[in-house]
């Protein structure tokens, strides 16, 4: 009787154990495999995901040319469909947009990427495999799309 | 009867269909008075200062005797933002951002401070959504404000919104 | 102790469940203040290779999917009797009619593969041309207007294509583009008037490329084209370039076509320049002696082309120029149905010598495109 008493206790502790720690590891541990800092197939930008709320957004947080040559400024989305938000600094600039982790197809999908050279926002859908995402814009339907390779980089350990 | 009958139900029909299309031809001010928070030390450039809002508009417009189904849209009207002496010499832009967990990030409002301790910003002429961003459970506004050089402190907003509830009354 | 235990886990248990059911709740979410300078200096993670765009800044939209109608207006046609006539002999014509043109022309172009490190595109066409023309004279005796006559069910085009843009690295790049196309006096549709496969024409064209930077993509190539009424092997040039001011550039692929772009803003263009279009059309049916008749048609097309954003990627673009025949002559490929190079030094003979003056033409369209 003792035994079984201290044998059922264990059990119980040891589920107690897991599932405490488990609920230390976010629900969507999977989803936060994208946060952190990423760069573009053409190098020209780098940009950092995060997480705000249940949604992650990418912000550009270094440009490879941060001063637009006919203005000799920092540069701005000056492409913008509105007027009013032409002088925004592209350095900040939140270049992904709403995106909500899919467990099952195991894909961020339901955001927009924005591209600042044309003025063009697109509906957008990511995977990842092992550290590159593969970043699909489109227009309406996937198959009018391209998908774009980013690679993630980390900092440099100050010595 | 059975003309009579036809001539309601072509009533309703036209009535619904017109309540689809109504222009709002009342309005009603909304505020939202905040302070967005950039948790220092802050450096040169782009800072993220945010809040998390718990919009009780749905208690305003039920005191206000608006019903949702009245409301036509709702937009933002203006929106300033206050800073202390020193942080107006230090902030270059304010660029601020509503949303919501189940509506999409919009661009509301923008301004270079030039010096100036109260800023009025320009607001976005695109606005899509602020209805539902406002409706929703939790709704966040977000400021990226760039800054001249590195703050060790705090960086405070104190931002007002100003939302305009366009609604039609019958 | 055992029983203490027991508490324990059973309290721990409840304590990991409410964690649980609370641990997704994000509360006031704290970012962490950045120093953007340290961006400058990092390390890569993965391994990737920087491949060319196929763009360069300020392009015109690609598009997607496009619906456009056009007419052009009276060009005077003059034609020969059948006969067999050199390359430039001199003729003796009949004086026709006026002829105008005007059709619904449908162009979809969709990516099958859109990566940076490859690209493949697969498109189809529709192009009609229905004829109107002054009242034709009803003399049978007469072959004068023979020609008119057998133009009265207009001239298609439908076309099958594919594009592959291969980036070599991050500067150089292969572009192969094939098209195979169905040009003739046929309509769609009918068992006895309808297109034939065997006499279905294939074009193509490979370019090897470099792309410096962001405004300037040119290249040189070969191919093998009916742009110019009838099979024809031509170097071509391709040349896309933007001005660092981002207000003006060029849109060339030469021989074929080479414009200037000015650009108002990122929702309006002006594109100013030329285009040469053209196929061999097949004559179903006609009147005539042979029955493998070809009309090589093709013309050059000076415009004014302005396109604008409606909304979101749904673009408008309308052209106005005037057309400029470049051929309207007509081969007998005789009964072995089998067509031949002529090129430019060929001295085989027509089977009509025709004349198309010049006409004026309009341009109206609809776009889905991609910036």
């Amino acid at each position: 009787m003792k035994k079984s008493i201290t044998l059922m206790g264990a059990i119980a502790l040891l589920f107690a154990i897991s599932s405490f720690t488990s609920s230390l590891v976010s629900v969507n541990a999977g989803g936060d495999d994208i946060i952190g800092l990423w760069e573009p197939s053409n190098g020209k930008a780098r940009v950092k995901i995060e997480k705000i709320g249940s949604k992650y957004y990418g912000k550009i947080v270094w440009l490879r040319e941060p001063i637009d040559p006919t203005t000799q400024k920092p540069k701005v989305d000056k492409n913008n469909e509105d007027a009013k938000m032409r002088n925004v600094p592209l350095r900040g600039y939140r270049l992904l947009k709403d995106f909500v982790y899919d467990e099952e197809s195991k894909e961020w999908s339901g955001g927009t990427i924005y591209d600042p050279e044309s003025g063009s926002l697109y509906s957008c859908v990511i995977t990842m495999k092992n550290d590159v995402l593969n970043i699909r814009g489109y227009v309406g339907v996937k198959a009018l799309g391209r998908t774009d390779t980013w690679k993630r980089i980390k900092l440099k350990k100050k010595k | 009867m059975k003309l009579l009958q036809s001539i309601a139900l072509c009533f309703i029909l036209v009535s619904m269909t017109t309540s689809c299309f109504q222009e709002a031809n009342n309005s009603k001010e909304f505020i939202i008075n905040t302070v967005l928070v950039g948790s220092g030390p802050l450096f040169e450039g782009s800072n993220t200062c945010q809040v998390e809002i718990s919009s009780n508009i749905a208690d305003y417009i039920k005191e206000n005797n608006i019903t949702t189904e009245e409301i036509v849209d709702v937009t933002l009207a203006s929106a300033s933002v206050t800073l202390d002496s020193s942080s107006s010499k230090l902030v270059e832009s304010i660029n601020l951002q509503v949303f919501s967990d189940n509506f999409p990030m919009q661009n509301v409002a923008f301004a270079n401070v030039d010096g100036n301790e109260k800023v009025n910003l320009e607001v976005a002429d695109v606005q899509e959504q602020l209805k539902d961003i406002l409706f929703d459970d939790k709704s966040y506004i977000i400021a990226d404000a760039t800054i001249f050089e590195d703050l060790d402190d705090d960086l405070n907003l104190n931002t007002e919104l100003v939302f305009s509830i366009n609604y039609h009354k019958q | 102790m055992t029983l203490n235990l027991k508490r324990l886990a059973v309290a721990l248990s409840f304590i990991s469940f409410t964690t649980a059911s609370f641990s997704q709740i994000d509360s006031t979410y704290v970012e962490e203040e950045e120093d953007y300078s340290m961006y400058d200096d990092v390390e890569d993670v993965g391994a990737i290779t920087t491949y060319c765009s196929p763009k360069i800044f300020d392009l015109s939209p690609n598009r997607f999917l496009s619906i456009g109608y056009d007419v052009a207006g009276n060009g005077a046609l003059e034609a020969s009797t059948e006969g067999a006539y050199k390359p430039d002999a001199a003729v003796t014509r009949n004086n026709n009619s006026d002829l105008s043109y005007h059709g619904l022309r449908i162009n979809a172009n969709i990516p099958v593969i859109s990566e940076s490190k490859f690209v493949w595109q697969v498109g189809a066409g529709f192009n009609q041309s229905r004829i109107t023309t002054d009242e034709i004279p009803n003399s049978n005796a007469s072959n004068r207007y023979a020609l008119l006559r057998e133009l009265n069910a207009g001239l298609t085009n439908i076309n099958l294509n594919t594009t592959l843009f291969k980036p070599l690295g991050e500067k150089n790049f292969l572009i192969l583009q094939l098209l195979a196309e169905q040009a003739g006096n046929y309509t769609l549709g009918s068992s006895t008037d309808g297109p034939s496969l065997e006499n279905t024409k294939y074009s193509g064209t490979a370019i090897w490329g470099k792309r410096p930077h962001d405004r300037l993509q040119w290249g040189i190539g070969l191919s093998r084209t009916y742009r110019a009424g009838e099979l024809n092997y031509i170097p071509v040039v391709m040349c896309n370039f933007t001005a660092e001011n981002r207000k003006w550039g060029t849109e060339i692929l030469f021989p074929a076509k080479a414009f200037y772009r000015r650009k108002m803003n990122a929702r309006n263009i002006l594109l100013a320049g030329y285009e040469l279009e053209g196929s061999s059309y097949r004559l179903y049916n006609t009147s005539f002696t042979s029955q493998n008749l070809e009309l090589r048609r093709s013309e050059i097309r000076l415009r004014l082309d302005y396109q604008k954003q409606i909304k979101g990627f749904v673009w408008a673009g309308i052209q106005a120029g005037a057309i400029l025949n470049y051929s309207y002559n007509i081969d007998d490929l005789d009964t072995e149905n089998k067509d031949f190079y002529r090129g430019f030094f060929g001295d085989q003979t027509y089977a009509f010598s025709n004349t198309l003056g010049p006409m004026p033409y309009v341009n109206v369209s609809v776009s889905l495109v991609s910036k």
